[in-house]
């Protein structure tokens, strides 16, 4: 497996073997195998397929699996934070280059999820989506970045994009509704945005990133609105390839600084809990310029734990993140501990996702930024957790 | 000597062992006619709780259900529905349709189509092998993949990934089962016989792409009922009117409106049986009381009250009625199962295509069943135990004297029933209330009973004039006879009114049946005219099911030796519940052919060309009387844009459909509907072709694609004619139990009459007659009944069948028919009749004959 392949194709991969015993992967596996040479829809990757934006913030029918990423740190005016996280999957279930009759016949499914953590509140609270292509509650447009399930959507207006979410907490209506400008260009991980995941010519996937997205908007809670402004980040992944089974989880981390600069590591966990020699990072400087990192150039130290009262999963809930060469010794410490996600209703995967703190670790230990730090594979038995239960 | 106890020994006991077979004849009479009444109500009831089972099964936890008037709710209405999710409501769509297994037995199962990912919210799924939950279980995703229940996999032998082909959409389809469920929630509906699949699945097996039938709302948790009234406010304001929204049950009054009048119409026929055999009960407990006077008269002496002997009595009938109906009920329960083995019985076969209902004893039904029998019967005792009451102590009372009393109410009686039968008259005046013809049925229980009313007089007038030419030609039996019939007269009337009944019943539905199968013969033969007929092949299903795809009417049409094809194309439509039907054809044909005789007897020709011209519809005659709409009246048509104002220009005559059609040229009803395809199809071959010949033809250019029954005029004709008979098996069946039991109440009055007159058959004789008279005198005096008893019932049968076809027939299923009297039929059963009643007559002659005078004047 390619150490740089990126975090959350990992994730994407896993979905579909977490499916594996629920037959999407069957589907993978058809798609992958069935039919004509070039009648399929999914296609490897072209590596010499110069990336064109903004067409390619938009969805790729011939890619498989493809995700939208969006986090964020908002503060209000009287200075409360708020984390969120606002995710779209797209799941290819059919090969079938031509749709059938049925305006129904699964072409692809969309799950999608929206968390949000009060830190004053100490409240962390999400919901899950999912619906198929087709009829109208979810879609992913290919011309530009234009994605949604239901009444979640993330659009690209003019090189921008405006996100809009809205769940229900006990009775009351909560929305966020911003506007997200990119400070810096996309960011391209891997080589050109192209990873290779492994010996075999179709084994690669596209991986983009806005680092540093300047965000405003609203928060409106039960009819009472609040301006909120801050700093999100955006992942874009699309690939038709397939993962390593040897994995047990992953741990990821996006880290934005108040220098200005902008830190994205991940390390795989192998079916022991040992870090894999899969691990990467893209450090992002303040004028955009960016450079991958290597196992070599960084490490990760977890120094405490959380237990989750639901899942019994036990978490790592403190880390010490050191880049030598970039001269960054970091402390990040969650937001709030329990940010957890169990998502029966949609992947079907119990993942923790959340916003920290980032201090120095050294000297002052003053702030230092923000971060988001995913971890997978913790809150359940076999190879890939509760991404593995069920089965033929 | 005080209280009923012990009374009950020398008045009932000891008689019930000595008249066994007199007592068990009327169990059991009265057991046949609750048993029917019984028999119809439990199958009925059986088949709408079916029905609202499976209604409330597949509607699970949705408070709200939008459904569609018209021919289904167009997909895109989802989107049009969103913002009720930003409320918490989960939309949650589904398409069910009925189809056939396309495996040798045939059997009807309903498919239902579901999104699995939204599919949780609304209903519960729990898989015995395979998948945790219906969102896992993404193999629902590929095409033809199906859920089946626990139950059904055991009566089939499926396992996940057994092959299920199945009829539906015209073509075979080769599903596959992609998980077992188990038989809890919404797998229990339809009695197991639910096929869960992908809504795309469906869409596609049904050839109903772009269209569901239901979207159901789940409320949030603990949401109170007036958030429910107001969503259901404003999702109803936000719908075309053609879309409703309201509680998912009401889908259960359309379908009781569908069965309603069927049902109605056969308990109205068993209630005839039913009082039919309370005669029975009359007759008993007479001859009981009769029997019994001097034991009465010495009771009475020993101290009993008049009081107590009249609860005996009336005991007697209640004892009876409480056998009857216990025996009845029981005896309904496995007729009405029998019934439903028979796929359903004609209720589904007709209104409902259905997988075959489970049998359920309802206790209401069989309760019902129970109390009326027992009641009627305890009423039909009051007279015969009022009787026994009046018996004097001393108990020499003479029955003589009964009868002079009796024959002294002869004439006001008649009088009465005179007034019956004027109301009787009146009563066919009325309209249906609430659909159904009351006052027809009115009318016909009038006629009955004032019919019955007439009898003694009938018996006393005939036998007064018939004295003297019976005596010159039969000899003094005649007279004996005579004398007897107009002696005995609270006995004979009530067995010539029976049997009168019996009759009248059987002359009644003879002829309506008879009037109404002429009628249907000859509209069939005017409006079956091709040559061939396609329709989608359905398996066991009583009709066809589905329809025929586009594509294969498009095939048919490049068949060499096919000249025409017109297409009938129609979808179940409904109106304020109320449910019809909405079809098309090509009025161009019509125009051409004429083929579709109008109820007003215009040239079908020139109606068909105006209407076609005009963009109007034609209405079939049942319509027409439901909705009270006609020539020149708007009828208002649910397309799914809106509901669509179309003229009538005329009304035709349709035996096929009870519900009643609104036809529209095809190329019209594609603009308005966005249908296409055929639920049925004739074909008329070029010249020349022999209709097998083009079958076989048309059959080979089908086979592989379509799964699609072709049959020729002939046995298409046949087809329908054999469909219609057995429609009306039952009513035949009722018939003949209505006509068996008052055969038995000759039999049972005549018994009673020897063993009453015994002193007087001995005293004759004493006097010279010969044994071989006294028998004659007997069966003479049946004939007496049986004549009697069959002209006053052909009277009576007369005028019932007049109400049945012109009132009740009209106002239940709004069909015009034809009197015609099937001659040869009725004088057959009535020749069955007269014989059966001489037959029951050599018992009772042997009896009298058998009478020792020596034995009978001792007594004395």
């Amino acid at each position: 497996m390619d150490p740089r392949r990126p975090r959350r194709a990992a994730f994407l991969a896993a979905l579909s073997l977490a499916s594996a015993g629920t037959v999407l992967a069957a589907f993978a596996a058809r798609a992958l195998s069935a039919g004509a040479p070039g009648a399929e829809r999914f296609r490897p990757l072209d590596p010499a397929a110069p990336l064109s934006f903004p067409r390619d913030h938009g969805s790729h029918d011939d890619a498989r699996v493809e995700w939208w990423y969006v986090t964020g740190h908002l503060e209000d005016g009287s200075g409360r934070r708020l984390g969120y996280q606002l995710t779209f999957f797209r799941t290819g279930i059919s090969d079938e280059p031509q749709g059938r009759a049925s305006a129904w016949a699964a072409r692809d499914l969309f799950l999608a999820h929206f968390a949000r953590t009060d830190a004053a509140e100490g409240r962390f609270r999400y919901a899950e989506r999912a619906h198929r292509s087709g009829v109208g509650a979810a879609w992913a447009r290919t011309t530009h970045l234009d994605v949604g399930n239901e009444d979640w959507t993330l659009r690209d207006v003019g090189g921008a994009f405006v996100l809009f979410a809205r769940d229900r907490v006990d009775g009351e209506e909560e929305t966020l509704s911003l506007l997200l400008r990119p400070a810096k260009p996309p960011v391209l991980h891997g080589e050109n945005g192209l990873s290779r995941k492994g010996p075999e010519p179709d084994a690669v996937s596209r991986y983009v990133s806005f680092t540093r997205l300047e965000t405003t908007g609203f928060l409106t809670r039960g009819g009472e609105a609040r301006p909120v402004r801050g700093l999100s980040w955006m992942d874009h992944e699309w690939g038709s390839g397939s993962i390593g089974r040897e994995t047990a989880g992953w741990d990821w981390y996006s880290v934005q600084l108040d220098d200005g600069r902008d830190l994205m590591l991940y390390r795989m966990r192998g079916t022991g809990g040992e870090t894999t020699r899969f691990a990467s990072g893209t450090l992002v400087e303040k004028d955009g310029s960016s450079r991958g990192l290597s196992p070599a150039d960084f490490s990760v130290e977890a120094t405490g734990r959380w237990t989750s009262p639901r899942s019994g999963g036990v978490y790592p809930s403190r880390w010490l993140l050191r880049v030598p060469a970039a001269g960054l010794a970091l402390e990040v410490t969650p937001l709030l501990a329990d940010q957890e996600l169990v998502t029966d209703r949609s992947t079907r995967v119990t993942y923790w996702e959340g916003a920290c703190d980032v201090r120095l670790a050294e000297g002052s230990g003053a702030r230092a930024g923000n971060a988001y730090v995913e971890l997978t594979g913790y809150a359940g038995k076999g190879a890939l957790g509760a991404l593995g239960e069920g089965g033929p | 000597m005080r209280g009923l106890g012990p009374l009950l020994a020398p008045l009932l006991l000891r008689p019930l062992r000595r008249d066994r077979l007199r007592f068990a004849l009327t169990v059991s009479g009265i057991a046949v006619g609750v048993a029917t009444v019984a028999a119809i109500r439990l199958a009925n009831s059986s088949v709408l709780s079916s029905f609202s089972r499976t209604v409330d099964l597949v509607a699970g936890k949705a408070s709200l259900t939008v459904l569609a008037d018209g021919p289904g709710i167009p997909e895109g209405t989802l989107e049009r529905l969103a913002w009720v999710r930003s409320q918490g409501v989960s939309l949650v769509p589904a398409l069910s349709v009925t189809a056939a297994l396309g495996t040798p037995d045939g059997e009807v199962v309903e498919l239902l189509g579901v999104d699995p990912l939204s599919d949780g919210s609304a209903r519960d799924y729990r898989f015995a092998s395979g998948p945790r939950a219906l969102a896992d279980a993404f193999a629902v995703f590929e095409p033809g993949a199906v859920l089946v229940s626990e139950t059904f996999a055991a009566r089939h032998g499926l396992s996940r990934g057994s092959p299920l082909p199945l009829l539906a959409g015209g073509a075979r389809r080769s599903l596959h089962v992609a998980g077992i469920l188990r038989a809890e929630g919404v797998a229990r509906a339809a009695s197991g016989s639910l096929l869960v699949a992908d809504l795309a699945t469906v869409q596609e097996v049904a050839g109903r792409a772009g269209w569901l039938d239901r979207i159901d709302l789940v409320l949030p948790d603990g949401a109170p009922g007036a958030f429910r009234d107001r969503l259901a406010e404003e999702v109803r304001a936000s719908l075309p009117p053609t879309l409703t929204v309201g509680r998912p049950e009401r889908r259960n009054e359309t379908v009781d409106r569908m069965v309603r009048s069927f049902r109605v119409n056969l308990t109205a026929l068993g209630l005839i049986a039913l009082l039919v055999g309370t005669y029975f009960v009359y007759n008993t407990v007479s001859i009981s009381v009769l029997r019994r006077r001097a034991d009465i008269g010495t009771v009475r002496g020993l101290g009993a009250s008049a009081r107590a002997v009249f609860a005996v009595f009336l005991l007697e009938g209640a004892a009876l009625g409480t056998l009857g109906s216990l025996l009845g009920v029981a005896l309904g329960t496995l007729l009405a199962r029998g019934a439903l083995a028979a796929v359903g019985g004609t209720a589904t076969d007709f209104y409902l295509a259905a997988p075959p209902p489970a049998f359920r004893a309802d206790a209401g039904v069989l309760l019902f069943s129970f109390v009326a029998g027992v009641v009627a019967s305890t009423l039909s005792a009051l007279a015969p135990a009022a009787e026994a009451a009046r018996v004097a102590p001393a108990a020499t009372m003479r029955h003589g004297s009964v009868e002079a009393a009796r024959r002294r109410t002869t004439r006001p009686l008649a009088l009465l029933g005179l007034v019956l039968l004027a109301l009787a008259a009146a009563a066919t005046r009325p309209g249906p209330v609430a659909g159904l013809p009351v006052f027809g049925f009115a009318s016909v229980f009038l006629v009955v009973a004032g019919a019955s009313l007439l009898a003694p007089l009938a018996v006393t007038a005939v036998a007064r004039r018939a004295d003297r030419p019976a005596l010159a030609l039969l000899g003094v039996e005649a007279r004996i006879a005579r004398a007897n019939l107009t002696g005995s007269l609270s006995r004979t009337s009530v067995a010539v009114a029976a049997l009168a009944m019996g009759v009248a019943m059987m002359v009644a539905v003879a002829v309506m049946v008879g009037s109404f199968r002429g009628t249907v013969e000859q509209w069939v033969s005017q409006t079956l005219k091709a040559d061939l007929f396609a329709a989608p092949e359905s398996g066991r299903a009583g009709r066809s099911l589905g329809r025929i795809p586009q594509d294969a009417l498009d095939l048919l049409e490049r068949i060499p030796g096919v000249a025409e094809v017109d297409a009938f194309l129609s979808f179940e439509a409904t109106r304020d519940g109320i449910p019809y039907t909405v079809g098309c054809g090509r009025l161009e044909a019509i125009a051409r052919r004429g083929n579709l005789p109008m109820a007003d007897g215009r040239d079908p020709r020139a109606v068909a060309a105006e209407a076609l011209a005009r963009g109007e519809a034609l209405v079939s005659e049942p319509f027409a009387t439901r909705f009270g709409l006609g020539r020149g009246d708007v009828v208002r048509l649910p397309a799914p844009g809106g509901e669509v104002p179309v003229t009538i220009a005329g009304v035709y005559t349709d035996y096929s459909n009870d519900r009643g059609t609104v036809t529209v040229d095809r190329a019209l009803f594609r603009r308005l509907f966005g249908l296409d395809g055929a639920s049925s199809a004739a074909i008329y071959l070029s010249p020349g072709v022999d209709p097998e010949e083009g079958r076989r033809r048309v059959l080979a250019a089908l086979h592989g694609r379509f799964a699609i029954a072709v049959r020729t005029n002939a046995t298409l004709r046949a087809a329908a004619l054999a469909l219609f008979d057995r429609t009306f098996a039952i009513t035949y069946a009722l018939d003949a139990i209505a006509v068996a039991v008052a055969v038995l109440g000759v039999f049972n009055t005549l018994v009673a009459l020897v063993l009453e007159r015994q002193r007087e058959i001995g005293l004759l004789r004493v006097l010279g007659a010969s044994a071989a008279r006294v028998e004659r005198a007997v069966r003479l005096e049946a004939a007496a009944i049986a004549a009697l008893g069959t002209v006053l019932g052909l009277a009576q049968g007369g005028a019932m069948a007049w109400v049945l076809v012109h009132v009740i027939n009209v106002q239940s299923f709004g069909w015009t028919i034809r009197m015609e009297v099937p001659g040869r039929f009725l004088a057959f059963s009535l020749a069955l009749v007269l014989a059966a009643t001489l037959l029951s007559a050599l018992h009772p002659a042997r009896l009298a004959a058998g009478t020792d005078p020596a034995a009978v004047l001792k007594e004395e």
